[in-house]
């Protein structure tokens, strides 16, 4: 044993001479790197303003971290497209798929952004687990970080204390929509799935108890059925398969109504969507994130549109319309995770080029995220009743009619 | 000695010890291409020795007797959060709400591993089953507890329960009020080098008067006053010391490491080495070499066992505490944090060396320090080598398994050839 | 030993006598159910249901409205969404209650009015209700009847329509359907022109699409749509006659009640609503009419013993199920070792729980043809992919986790087959094909590296299987298939996670010659593949080299020493284990109806290996019987499971919890029954 300390120490210590001589060749290299970089401004600087600065505006780096593709291909896409637009300011990474158990990766992919230097703002959609502890350590390091991250999975309170901007869907006020719609589409019930440890999310006992608040103001019944945890000893195959047993036998029990379905995990949504479009009295409301990306085009098997989000509304409103379902199915227009980065790209880029002085400047941050959206947004900020989360933005959309959208 | 012997011996060595071996190759190729940052690559690997050498060594003592890998940690972590959660909800802050914490652990750890213990004992044969299904219903019984008891029946504080339902909050912040974040990295934190110099040091003089006082051989002597000096040397140099001394980091603060948290953990490591001297020790390593025979000699085999997982499972239980106050954290995931307990410890164990029936201190922590150096890596390799982010996560994630399963095939094929050439030999 | 029989035998006895006095309680019950005592006291709960409806009802009536004229008023201020959901719920359930005291001082005094007036308006409002109702029915069946009639007659509505006007149109469409009421003409007429309309456009989409669409099946039974009836003049009538016998029944009511007369017309609405839905019940046989009597609180009405009887009546059925219950705990206690030798005792106590999660779906009044149904469905899914695990454990290899590799294989066959935008069968075997092609190799390479490490096939199974997922993923994002329907939609490249199967493969095996057994589904196909695959497999394993290959995995020295080559045996198990992984996810995902990629069957192992493992294998042996014994359990208590601790715990997620704790305690349990003798 002692024998294999020993080389092991020995190998160390060798080991670090490499490095140490390595990390004298990359900075080498990386000042190579650079030059060209700082040569392309150089060239360009007769065309613009002689004051430029190439120093100030060359060296900047806007951090992306997304999903994978496996987790949905909206947000991966979107950072993929900017890094492909603006590879010299734009670097991207994903945090790992099973994310709420390796929450040290999601972190050391966080911190390893900010220990570059360049890198002047990190946008992190969806903030999974890990986030707030990442972001405190960040702001103590490095101050001059602008650090935005939409969709956070964790608390109000701890997320927004240390991120400088978050972007949350409004959660809240899907609630109050989605039994406005089962109103407007005149349900008599409105069914929410959701099990143990979803329940335990401030935001989604809120939407619950909006949902339910605002239904039973219409009269509309109100049912909270229990679907298994996709986490737990059902898996997600066992929870998809218990919503497209479910949904049938809930129809059979409310025969003659008309019932509105939601349930709160994303991955069940598939399933959610599949079930409904053979039911003639169920309705959808609202994915638990709305997009028109969301589940549809993987559960009814659409063609792809390579990223035109009109062409993608089209073809899913002309697959309702076939099977008599424009009227039973609901979502927003605008693929909002999507908005998130682009628009938060469009901010970060305003912060890293100097142009702000303050961190959260809500008018410009509200104008960027209206250009990613091709839709005017309106940020509500968060509150639980006591106490008010001013960096913590609510976007919501309305609800589209696929009718419109038809043809 | 001649050259031909020494040649002979370290191949022996290298095939001895090849995983580790193939483990310093794989994660030196990764941080080459990674084109990583070196100081923050040995940052990280601090960061996560400190946080995960605790809960590595816990799995010592069952694999000694001959329990394999103890899940059973996963549970002892459901007690430590248990701890910690009520520490919380009392206002219990810093380093006391931590020792708290830790006694609450204790006996809770103690009665779950009892249990675990008992269970498993009247399956056997079946424990692959049983362990699966007792993690499902583990976490039904965590969830009932921290979602329907916890707020219903027993009152709790408004800053951990859900604004607007009962139940505890599903991320609870170690930061602020209640101060529980760096609670015991933070006592006292020592400077890097100095450490390292100090203990070069000491160990140049212990084995110079042992040396004088003729406990030792001067081959022995020479060697570690050789390899001490060495150390020392090295983390002189101009390049190893900028990594440490601040220079290179971007606040300009020289590498500190907790002192009490590596206290912890030696102490951890003398108390296995210590355990393992005593008698209940040595009843673990006869249960573990072979339990019909321990039973002949008068063991009570089940007893033995039930005591082995108890010890494992409040030792994770405060690993879980140590990992959840570690720098670096600072966020306690109400019902997600347990997860993360089992899920690399035992895969690090194995890659340092370790088998199903057979660990030692040292085993453990080149295993983390082997295991984590991949992780941290492999994260940036991935990426670079794919030039495409979406693809790098999947790769770190196949390598991650991939090295893993590897480990365990090179182990098991090697187990397999020395128990045939025992065969031939008999 | 003797005396413990003896005990057994007497305690067994008393118990049967138990069951047989709550049997006999619970047939007094349903006895009393039919008699004419019975019958009047509906009558009187009838009556006071429609009492309490009119007054009790209201008081709800009133507070749902005070909440949601509170939300309304709330929803419109501007700061609305500051006051935060907590404050909202909070302030409309106050403007809620105080609405309900409020009504409740009012309504609440209905004691001693004149029940027998009331009684004798209820009846007849009843009958004529009924007389109502009759005539509809007759009506709307004539109605689908001729609409059926005309639907499949025309084939071609632009040609059958043309430029006819409606008189000529009507002519022809009494062609087609000769017995058309008079009353429908009009509306018939509309309805042709609405069809050629719909036929016109769908012609013009179809001309636009370039590509071939699929043909959809086509249900036998062709929907009917209601939108063109129109009654006909009797039955116009006969609406007529209920409102005004309504209205001398609403006359009593408020006799009994004079603030009736003062609400409005929307609150008037929903009493009348009520009051209906607790007459219609009359007819429905004592369960619904108690249930709809009870609803309204009416047992109040009735006093002394004929309260007590009508509780007997009322629970016959609870009683009934508690004494099966009970019947079965003994009969488990009684044949306890003849039970335990045949299954083993974790398979008799999850059996025994099986069967009582079936009676407690009883007790919910859950429909339970539709959940065997559904057991059903999951026992062919998960059939095939348990069925896999059966080769490993014989060959030696133990619990093969890494049998991921063949579902990842099966899952490429699926893909090709959506490449080519195959359909039916084509596209399943085809997949299928696919699918075992690739996953011979795999499983061949895999056994090779099993083979170098006999002993601790386990652990390194499940490792290896999660890293050719994560390799796989890699694999899926730069396949280079690029049919539209299989990529991303937004990136255009990589194949997407979920790929719905819907016109391609879904449940064609479940549909596949399907019938209704006392209402249960029996997807036939779907079971038949899945006993022929395990038939194959039984005769397979009596052959000589299923013989050798068991031999291996029992006794591999044994085996070797009588010149079985263990090595070659060890990998045809692995890759018989590969390719039954392959089919058995090609099957499970055309019965869930689409296929799911990257990490999703990283689990798949570990639901394969509970199941077999429930079902009585261990690790080094297993038998056909076990895999179809384990599905039908694990399966069958999670489905049941599920549902039932919906009904019994409602909603918060308790329910969720409660089935995870008390099904895998069960299990749990169950498994420490099986052994603990140490060594």
């Amino acid at each position: 044993m002692k024998k294999l300390i020993c080389t092991l120490l020995a190998l160390c210590m060798v080991l670090s001479l490499v490095a140490c001589g390595s990390t004298k060749t990359e900075t080498k290299t990386e000042t190579k790197t650079e030059e060209p970089a700082a040569e392309a401004p150089a060239e360009a600087a007769p065309e613009a303003a002689p004051e430029a600065a190439p120093e100030a505006t060359g060296n900047y780096k806007i951090a992306i971290l997304t999903g994978t593709a496996s987790q949905g291909d909206e947000e991966i896409t979107a950072a993929q497209k900017l890094a492909a637009a603006d590879p010299e300011h734009v670097i991207t990474d994903t945090y790992p798929d099973n994310f709420s158990s390796e929450v040290e990766t999601t972190i050391s992919k966080l911190l390893a952004f900010a220990d570059d230097p360049d890198v002047k703002a990190i946008i992190f959609v969806q903030a999974v687990q890990g986030a707030t502890a990442a972001f405190n350590q960040i702001k103590e390091e490095r101050p001059d970080i602008l650090l935005i991250c939409g969709v956070p999975a964790e608390d109000p309170a701890p997320i927004s204390a240390a991120a400088d901007i978050v972007l949350a869907n409004d959660e809240i006020g899907c609630g109050y929509q989605v039994a406005d719609k089962a109103h407007e589409w005149g349900c008599d019930v409105l069914i929410h799935y959701s099990f143990a440890r979803h329940l335990s999310y401030e935001t989604i006992v809120a939407k619950r108890d909006a949902m339910r608040t605002t239904a039973e103001s219409y009269g509309i019944e109100f049912v909270e059925r229990d679907a298994p945890d996709p986490t737990g000893d059902a898996g997600s195959s066992g929870a998809q398969a218990f919503i497209l047993e479910d949904i049938p036998k809930v129809m059979e029990e409310y025969a003659g109504k008309k019932v509105c379905f939601y349930c709160t995990n994303c991955g069940m949504q598939i399933a959610l969507q599949q079930a409904i479009i053979k039911e003639e009295n169920a309705f959808y409301a609202l994915p638990c994130c709305p997009s028109p990306f969301h589940g549809f085009q993987e559960a009814f098997g659409l063609d792809s549109s390579y990223g035109d989000i009109e062409g993608t509304i089209k073809i899913l409103a002309n697959y309702l319309n076939e099977n008599g379902a424009c009227d039973r199915f609901s979502t927003w227009a605008v693929p909002v995770n999507m908005a998130m980065i682009l628009g938060g790209y469009e901010y970060a880029t305003a912060w890293a080029k100097g142009e702000l002085t303050e961190k959260v400047d809500l008018d410009l941050l509200a104008q960027c995220f209206s250009n990613a959206a091709g839709a005017t947004a309106e940020f509500g900020t968060y509150t639980d009743g006591t106490n008010n989360y001013d960096n913590y933005l609510l976007v919501a959309f309305d609800p589209i009619n696929f009718n419109d959208y038809v043809g | 000695m001649n050259k031909n012997n020494f040649g002979e011996k370290v191949l022996a060595h290298v095939k001895e010890y090849a995983v580790t071996y193939l483990f310093i190759a794989i994660s030196a190729f990764f941080f080459a291409v990674s084109d990583q940052d070196l100081s923050y690559t040995v940052t990280q690997l601090l960061l996560r020795l400190n946080r995960n050498a605790f809960i590595v060594l816990a799995l010592i003592i069952p694999i000694v007797a001959g329990m394999g890998i103890n899940f059973a940690i996963t549970i002892g972590a459901m007690a430590a959060q248990i701890g910690l959660l009520l520490a919380i909800n009392w206002g219990i802050t810093g380093t006391r709400g931590i020792l708290v914490a830790a006694l609450i652990t204790l006996p809770l750890g103690s009665l779950f591993g009892l249990l675990i213990g008992k269970l498993l004992n009247k399956m056997k044969g079946q424990e692959t089953i049983g362990s699966m299904i007792l993690g499902f219903f583990a976490t039904g019984l965590y969830q009932l507890l921290f979602l329907f008891i916890f707020g219903k029946i027993i009152p709790m504080n408004d800053n951990v329960s859900i604004v607007g339902s009962t139940g505890i909050k599903n991320t609870l912040n170690l930061t602020g009020d209640t101060d529980l974040y760096m609670a015991i990295d933070g006592i006292v934190r020592v400077n890097l080098l100095t450490t390292v110099y100090a203990i070069c040091g000491i160990l140049i003089v212990i084995a110079l008067v042992r040396f004088f006082m003729k406990k030792i051989e001067k081959k022995t002597m020479i060697i570690t006053v050789a390899v001490s000096a060495a150390i020392a040397v090295v983390f002189m140099l101009p390049g190893v010391k900028q990594l440490f001394d601040g220079s290179l980091s971007g606040n300009g603060k020289p590498t500190t490491i907790p002192f009490v948290t590596w206290v912890l953990v030696l102490c951890l490591c003398g108390f296995n080495a210590m355990l393992m001297k005593t008698r209940i020790g040595q009843k673990f390593r006869a249960v573990g070499q072979n339990r019909t025979v321990a039973n002949a000699s008068g063991i009570n085999v089940d007893k033995t066992r039930i005591i082995a997982i108890m010890i494992s499972t409040v030792l994770a239980g405060w690993g879980q505490i140590i990992f959840m106050q570690s720098e670096g954290i600072g966020t306690f995931q109400t019902y997600s944090a347990h997860e993360q307990v089992g899920l690399y410890a035992g895969a690090a164990i194995l890659v340092g060396g370790a088998s199903i029936d057979r660990a030692s201190n040292s085993q453990a922590l080149i295993g983390t320090f082997l295991f984590h150096l991949m992780f941290i890596t492999a994260t940036g390799a991935a990426t670079r080598l794919f030039g495409d982010s979406a693809i790098g996560e999947y790769f770190r994630a196949f390598l991650s398994y991939g090295v893993i399963a590897l480990a365990l095939v090179m182990y098991a094929w090697r187990g397999v050839k020395s128990a045939k050439r025992a065969k031939r030999e008999r | 030993m003797k005396s413990m029989t003896k005990t057994k035998k007497l305690v067994s006895l008393v118990l049967f006598a138990i069951c047989a006095a709550l049997l006999l309680t619970s047939v007094v019950g349903y006895v009393k159910r039919g008699s004419s005592a019975t019958e009047a006291d509906l009558n009187t709960m009838r009556t006071q249901s429609v009492l309490h409806a009119a007054s009790g009802g209201l008081v709800e009536t009133f507070a749902s409205r005070a909440q949601s004229d509170k939300l309304m008023e709330l929803r419109k201020l501007p700061n609305f969404r500051k006051l935060g959901t907590a404050e909202v719920t909070r302030q409309c359930e106050e403007a809620a209650e105080l609405a309900r005291q409020e009504a409740k001082e009012r309504y609440s005094n209905v004691q001693g009015t004149d029940t027998a007036a009331l009684e004798s308006e209820i009846s007849l409002f009843e009958d004529t209700v009924a007389i109502y109702n009759n005539a509809e029915t007759a009506e709307k069946e004539v109605y689908a009847d001729a609409y059926t009639a005309l639907a499949d007659s025309v084939s071609d509505w632009e040609e059958f329509v043309g430029e006819k006007d409606d008189a000529a149109l009507l002519a022809s469409i009494r062609e087609q359907v000769s017995e058309l009421p008079a009353q429908l003409d009009e509306s018939f007429v509309l309805l042709a022109r609405d069809m050629k309309a719909a036929a016109v456009e769908a012609a013009a989409k179809a001309d636009e699409a370039t590509e071939e669409t699929t043909t959809e099946e086509s249900s036998d039974e062709q929907s009917v749509d209601y939108k063109y009836f129109v009654p006909s003049a009797e039955l116009t009538a006969l609406e007529e006659q209920v409102e005004v016998k309504y209205g001398s029944l609403w006359t009593v009511l408020v006799a009994a009640i004079p603030d009736l007369a003062n609400l409005d017309e929307k609150i008037s609405t929903s009493v009348r609503e009520s009051i209906v839905e607790i007459l219609s019940t009359t007819n429905e046989g004592f369960t619904a009419r108690y249930k709809a009597y009870h609803a309204q609180e009416a047992e109040s009405a009735l006093s002394g013993k004929a309260a007590s009887s009508m509780k007997l009546s009322a629970n016959a059925e609870i009683i009934l199920i508690a004494s099966v219950a009970l019947l079965l705990l003994t009969c488990v206690y009684a044949f306890w070792d003849f039970l335990t030798g045949k299954m083993g005792v974790p398979r008799t106590i999850i059996l025994l729980f099986f069967l009582y999660l079936c009676l407690a779906g009883r007790l919910f009044e859950m429909n339970m043809s539709m959940l065997m149904g559904n057991v059903l469905e999951r026992f062919g899914m998960y059939g095939i992919l348990t069925l896999a695990m059966l080769p490993g454990i014989q060959c030696g290899i133990g619990l093969n986790m890494g049998m991921t590799i063949g579902c990842v294989a099966g899952l490429f066959g699926i893909i090709t087959a959506l490449q080519y935008n195959l359909t039916g069968y084509t596209a399943m075997l085809v997949s299928m094909l696919v699918g075992s092609l690739v996953a011979v190799p795999m499983g061949w390479a895999y056994s090779l590296l099993l083979n170098k490490m006999k002993g601790s096939e386990m652990t390194v199974s499940t490792y290896v299987g999660y890293s050719f997922v994560s390799l796989m993923c890699i694999g899926w994002m730069i396949l280079p298939y690029n049919n539209p329907r299989i990529v991303f939609p937004l990136r255009g490249s990589g194949m997407r996670v979920t790929h719905g199967l819907i016109g391609v493969f879904a449940h064609l095996l479940d549909n596949l010659g399907s019938f209704r057994l006392f209402g249960v589904k029996v997807p036939t196909g779907l079971l038949l593949v899945v006993l022929l695959f395990c038939g194959i497999m039984w005769i397979f394993s009596r052959s000589k080299v299923g013989i050798a290959m068991s031999a291996v995995g029992s006794n591999p020295r044994f085996a070797e020493a009588s010149g079985i080559n263990v090595n070659h045996m060890r990998s045809l198990g692995t890759i018989l284990s590969t390719v039954l992984a392959a089919l058995g996810i090609i099957i499970y995902s055309s019965a869930f109806g689409y296929a799911q990629l990257y990490t999703a069957p990283k689990q798949m192992g570990f639901i394969a290996a509970s199941a077999i493992l429930i079902g009585g294998a261990t690790t080094s042996k297993a038998k056909v019987n076990h895999v179809l014994f384990g599905v039908f359990l694990f399966e069958g208590v999670l489905t049941l499971g599920q549902q039932i601790a919906n009904a019994a715990v409602s909603g918060g997620g308790l329910s969720e919890v409660m089935r995870i704790l008390i099904s895998n305690g069960i299990i749990l349990y169950a498994l420490t029954q099986s052994g603990g003798d140490s060594e």
